[in-house]
C-alpha cells in the first residue's frame, strides 16, 4: 500500500499508541479516558434552590421558576391576608352577636328570680332517687315493709361502700 | 343475730312465742355480755352490750355517727341507732317493739301482758316511765296529743321515718334541694304528725326564702316587688305555716347540753328503782 508523505505521521502515531495500550496497565487507561472525556456537570447533591449566576440578558430555567416561585408566594400570601381580614371581621361580627344577646338576656334576668334550690348538681345522687322509690314502694305496699331494708337503703345511699350482705 | 337470740332464750328457758321474753332477749344482747352455745358450733358465741357514743351523737360533724352499721361495726351508738337495730332485731324474731319520741330522743316501747307500757331506754341501759320523759321539761301537753311524744309508732310510720333519714343524709351531702320536698311529702302522706318531716319542711323554705330575698337584693329590687311577687310569697306562706304547724305540733328546741344531763339523769336513783321495778315485773311474766 502507498501512503502520500503527510499521512506518514499519523499511521506512525497509531501504532506507537496502539503498541503502548496494549502494554499499559487498565488503570492507566481508565486515567487516560477520564482526561480525554468531554466535562460534565457535577453529579453531587444539592441543597436548596438552584441559584446560578444570573445571566445578564437571558432568564435561565431556574431564573424563570424562582421568579414563578415568588408569584406564587405573594398570590399566596395575599390569599391568607384576606382570609385572616375574613376571620377577623366574622369574629367581630360574632362578639357584637354575643354581646347583644348578652344584654338581651341581663335585662331579660334583671327582674327574672329563681324559685326553686335546685342546680346545685353533683355525683352520687341518683342512690338517693333510687332509695326514696324503693322506700316509696314499700309504704305504698308494692313491696313488702322491711325495716332492716328501709334502714339499709337510708345509710347506703349517704355511704354506696356499705355492703348488704354484710349487713345481713 | 335472730338465730343467736334464738340459742340465748332457749338456754335461759323462755318461751320462744312470748313477746315479752322476745323484748327481753334483745334487751339483754344490747345490755348484756351474752355467751350462747350454738347447735351448729363447737364453741359458745360470745355478744357483748352495745354501749352509747356521746362524742357528737347528733351526728353534727359525722353524719355516719347516726348510722345503724356504725353501730354493728364499732359497738356503739346513740338514740337514734340503738332503737332501729332493736327494731331489725324484732322484726327478725317477729317481736312487738315500738319506736317513739322524745325531744331529740327516740327509744323503744314495748307492752306487756297486762297491757302495761314500759319504755327502754338503750342509750342508758334501763327500762324507765313515761315520768323519766317528762322530766326533760320539753313535752308539752300539745306534744302528747299531737302525738310527736312518747306516742309508739307503727311498723310503717317507723319505714316513714327512715325517708326523713335518707332526706336528712341527702341534705348532709348536697344541701336543701326540691327533692327533699318528696321524701318528706311522703312521710308525711304516711304519718301526718310527722314532727321531723316539718322541721325539714320549714328549713327547706326558710333556705329558699333567703335565696329569694338574697336575689331581690342583688338585683336591686325594691320591697313593692317583692310583696307583689305571688311566688315569692307563696315560699312566705309556706315557711311561716310550716312554723307554725310544728309549734302547734307541741315541738320546743331542746339545747344539747340539757338533753345530755337529761340522759345521764337515769343514773339517779329514782330511775334506777323504777327499772328495778320494770324489770322484776317483766321477769315475772315469763316466768323467770
Amino acid at each position: 500500500m502507498i501512503f502520500p508523505k503527510s499521512y506518514v505521521p499519523a499511521v506512525l502515531l497509531i501504532f506507537v499508541l496502539a503498541t503502548a495500550s496494549a502494554q499499559r496497565s487498565i488503570p492507566e487507561l481508565e486515567a487516560i479516558e477520564r482526561l480525554l472525556q468531554t466535562p460534565k456537570p457535577s453529579s453531587f447533591g444539592q441543597y436548596g434552590f438552584d441559584t446560578p449566576a444570573p445571566h445578564p440578558f437571558l432568564l435561565s430555567p431556574s431564573d424563570f421558576y424562582h421568579l414563578n416561585n415568588l408569584s406564587v408566594q405573594r398570590q399566596n400570601q395575599q390569599i391568607m391576608d384576606e382570609v385572616d381580614a375574613y376571620i377577623a371581621r366574622s369574629m367581630a361580627q360574632k362578639a357584637r352577636a354575643q354581646s347583644l344577646i348578652d344584654e338581651a338576656v341581663r335585662e331579660m334576668n334583671e327582674h327574672e328570680i329563681q324559685y326553686t334550690l335546685s342546680g346545685r348538681m353533683a355525683p352520687g345522687r341518683a342512690l338517693f332517687y333510687t332509695s326514696l322509690r324503693q322506700l316509696e314502694e314499700m309504704l305504698q305496699g308494692r313491696q313488702p315493709l322491711s325495716l332492716k331494708k328501709a334502714v339499709f337503703l337510708s345509710e347506703f345511699a349517704y355511704d354506696p361502700t356499705l355492703s348488704w350482705p354484710d349487713f345481713q | 343475730m335472730a338465730t343467736h337470740l334464738g340459742f340465748y332464750m332457749q338456754t335461759q328457758g323462755y318461751d320462744p312465742d312470748d313477746n315479752s321474753a322476745k323484748n327481753l332477749a334483745i334487751y339483754n344482747f344490747f345490755t348484756d355480755t351474752l355467751k350462747v352455745k350454738h347447735k351448729d358450733r363447737e364453741q359458745p358465741v360470745t355478744t357483748y352490750p352495745m354501749f352509747y357514743d356521746f362524742e357528737d351523737f347528733w351526728g353534727r360533724e359525722d353524719r355516719s355517727k347516726m348510722f345503724v352499721t356504725k353501730l354493728i361495726r364499732e359497738g356503739t351508738g346513740q338514740c337514734h341507732s340503738l332503737p332501729l337495730f332493736y327494731l331489725i332485731l324484732a322484726e327478725e324474731m317477729n317481736a312487738v317493739a315500738h319506736l317513739a319520741f322524745a325531744p331529740n330522743h327516740s327509744y323503744i316501747k314495748i307492752r306487756d301482758k297486762r297491757g302495761d307500757w314500759h319504755n327502754i331506754e338503750l342509750t342508758t341501759h334501763s327500762l324507765t316511765s313515761d315520768q323519766y320523759i317528762m322530766q326533760t321539761g320539753f313535752v308539752t301537753s300539745s306534744a302528747i296529743a299531737s302525738k310527736i311524744y312518747m306516742n309508739p309508732l307503727t311498723k310503717k310510720e317507723v319505714v316513714a321515718q327512715c325517708v326523713n333519714d335518707l332526706m336528712m343524709n341527702y341534705i348532709r351531702k348536697f344541701g336543701n334541694e326540691d327533692f327533699i320536698l318528696e321524701g318528706t311529702n311522703l312521710a308525711i302522706k304516711h304519718n301526718q304528725n310527722n314532727l321531723t318531716a316539718h322541721l325539714i319542711n320549714h328549713h327547706y323554705y326558710q333556705e329558699l326564702l333567703q335565696h329569694i330575698l338574697k336575689q331581690y337584693q342583688d338585683k336591686g329590687l325594691t320591697d313593692k316587688a317583692l310583696l307583689q311577687d305571688e311566688k315569692a310569697q307563696y315560699v312566705y306562706r309556706q315557711m311561716m305555716g310550716s312554723r307554725a304547724l310544728i309549734d302547734n305540733l307541741g315541738y320546743a328546741d331542746m339545747p344539747a347540753d340539757l338533753y345530755e344531763n337529761w340522759l345521764r339523769s337515769v343514773e339517779d336513783e329514782g330511775q334506777k328503782q323504777e327499772h328495778r321495778n320494770k324489770m322484776r315485773t317483766l321477769m315475772g311474766q315469763i316466768g323467770n
